[in-house]
């Protein structure tokens, strides 16, 4: 007997399982080398409780379907028998020279030691008696099918295992990025500060110097305004360093997005926009530190007026699930740039003329330290979603 | 008599800011650019009050306070810093006072009034 049946079913080895050519060529090899005139293959998920057909060659769909299904052949294997041999399963017939006929059916179980994993059924139209010789071979050759499928199901996990490793990296790289600066941010601050009080402070001297109307008093309040403008942004930078702990009570997230809102107002009319509110029906309580997370939405807020210049929808909507406390802030700006996206929470970065770059960076750290996510949603052409999903307090 | 304040600071720009600014509200201003100077001025001239910057190369603020508020402990000393972080170390609590630097300098010239009306009494 050809054994070549064992380096081809080898060389079907160092497959994905996804890859449909694992199987095929492996039902293929069955038959090159065995009496049989069709196989099919199958696996069996332990979860489901079922046969899933993944290759078949010579055999008719209908009937691999239903060799799977409930009461067929299948069934009959998953016991302690090791395997199944079927004399006229597809019913008497009479060969050319008249003589009755009977087909043959094997059905032969792939086992990972003990555990069943799929089956191999082979059938022939002619009665074939497979002797110890050619049940070893369909052994042998079932192990290097076995041995394929765990390969492939190592590689699927190895794979999820560096995605989830790669995610991690990230994380870690983000929380390492935000330190350094934090680093820098102070030592900057400070370095900053002095001169600054030197110009703001001369500036204020040179006006009282200067005449009142005269272009020379104008110069020297556009220094002072710059130069406390300046000031703002190091305030800023150090809020934002600053390691307090939020200090966290309880609170309504539909409340406190009111609150939000109600800042604006004015903007709102201004600039014609429309705001939909999407409350829960009961109040959402978080443990939430009111002035920080006043902070955060104020900026999410901002920035979503800040996109719709010529008016628009501003869409308010909270919800909850699996323990979290959710509430997206929406606009209709169209979007926010694919290229920029990753950036957008990256410190002093800003798409603004006179922005500082440190709001959505400032409102990331805010509901980090509440222990909760922020995501973006964007829909070029529509508008961005901001999620901001908080722990939610059980007890209301 | 006009009050002597001593301005203690490493950055030219602040001293000669303070030094205008102080003289301008009727005080007389002596300048040191650093802990030692500073030391040095207080023993020879008769100083009011001492405005104490806190980071400085060599010798720093906390350590200057430190040895002034030895040998001269009625003399008052404010500490002005452009880090809002040193209110948490403790060598900064033996000052009179505490000030931020900001290029708005009211809050430092009430302070300034206060501590010297407080040491008129």
């Amino acid at each position: 007997m050809d054994t070549g049946l064992i380096p081809d079913m080898s060389a079907v080895l160092p497959r994905p399982l996804a890859d449909a050519g694992v199987f095929k060529p492996a039902a293929r090899a069955f038959l090159k080398q065995l009496p049989f005139d069709g196989c099919a293959l199958y696996l069996w998920d332990k979860e489901a409780r079922r046969w899933t057909l993944k290759a078949s060659s010579g055999i008719k769909a209908a009937a691999a379907a239903e060799y799977a299904g409930k009461g067929g052949v299948l069934g009959r294997i998953k016991g302690p028998f090791s395997h199944l041999i079927l004399k006229g399963h597809d019913g008497p017939r009479r060969a050319a020279s008249g003589r009755e006929e009977h087909g043959t059916l094997l059905a032969y179980p792939l086992r990972d030691r003990r555990r069943l994993c799929g089956a191999v059924i082979l059938t022939s139209r002619k009665t074939v008696r497979p002797g110890p010789a050619m049940m070893r071979l369909i052994e042998a050759a079932s192990q290097e099918l076995v041995l394929a499928v765990k390969y492939a199901e190592l590689l699927s996990c190895h794979k999820d295992t560096c995605d989830e490793l790669r995610l991690t990296k990230e994380r870690f790289q983000n929380a390492e990025k935000l330190m350094t600066l934090a680093d820098m941010t102070a030592t900057l601050a400070h370095e900053i500060r002095n001169p600054l009080v030197s110009i703001g402070g001369f500036a204020v001297r040179l006006k009282k110097k200067l005449a009142p109307g005269s272009p020379a008093l104008k110069y020297a309040e556009q220094i002072l305004s710059e130069a406390e403008r300046i000031e703002e942004i190091i305030n800023g930078a150090v809020r934002f360093l600053k390691d307090s702990a939020p200090d966290l009570r309880p609170g309504d997230i539909n409340g406190l997005l009111d609150e939000a809102i109600g800042v604006f107002e004015d903007d709102l009319n201004t600039q014609g926009i429309n705001v939909v509110k999407n409350y829960s029906g009961a109040p959402i309580t978080v443990l939430v530190d009111r002035e920080q997370l006043k902070i955060a939405f104020d900026n999410l807020i901002a920035n979503a007026i800040q996109s719709m210049k010529g008016g628009g929808t501003l869409t308010v909507a909270t919800s909850s699930a699996h323990g979290w406390a959710i509430a997206e802030i929406t606009d209709s700006g169209g979007g926010i740039d694919p290229k920029i996206i990753g950036y957008i929470f990256n410190p002093f970065y800003t798409t603004k003329a006179a922005g500082t770059g440190l709001g959505l960076t400032i409102t990331n750290s805010i509901i980090m330290r509440h222990k909760g996510v922020i995501e973006v949603i964007n829909k070029i052409g529509a508008g961005a979603t901001f999620s901001v999903r908080l722990p939610y307090a059980q007890s209301a | 008599m006009k009050k002597r304040i001593l301005v203690v600071d490493d950055e030219e720009g602040l001293r000669l800011l303070y030094k205008e600014e102080l003289e301008d509200e009727g005080a007389a201003v002596v300048l040191a650019s650093s802990g030692p100077e500073a030391l040095e001025k207080i023993e020879k001239d008769s100083i009011d009050l001492v405005l104490l910057d806190i980071k400085m190369p060599g010798m720093d603020g906390v350590e200057v306070l430190r040895r002034v508020k030895e040998r001269w402990k009625d003399l008052p000393v404010i500490l002005c810093t452009a880090y809002p972080h040193y209110k948490h170390d403790f060598g900064t609590w033996a000052s009179d006072a505490y000030v931020v630097k900001s290029s708005d300098l009211t809050e430092l010239k009430q302070t300034i009034k206060e501590i010297l009306a407080k040491r008129r009494m």
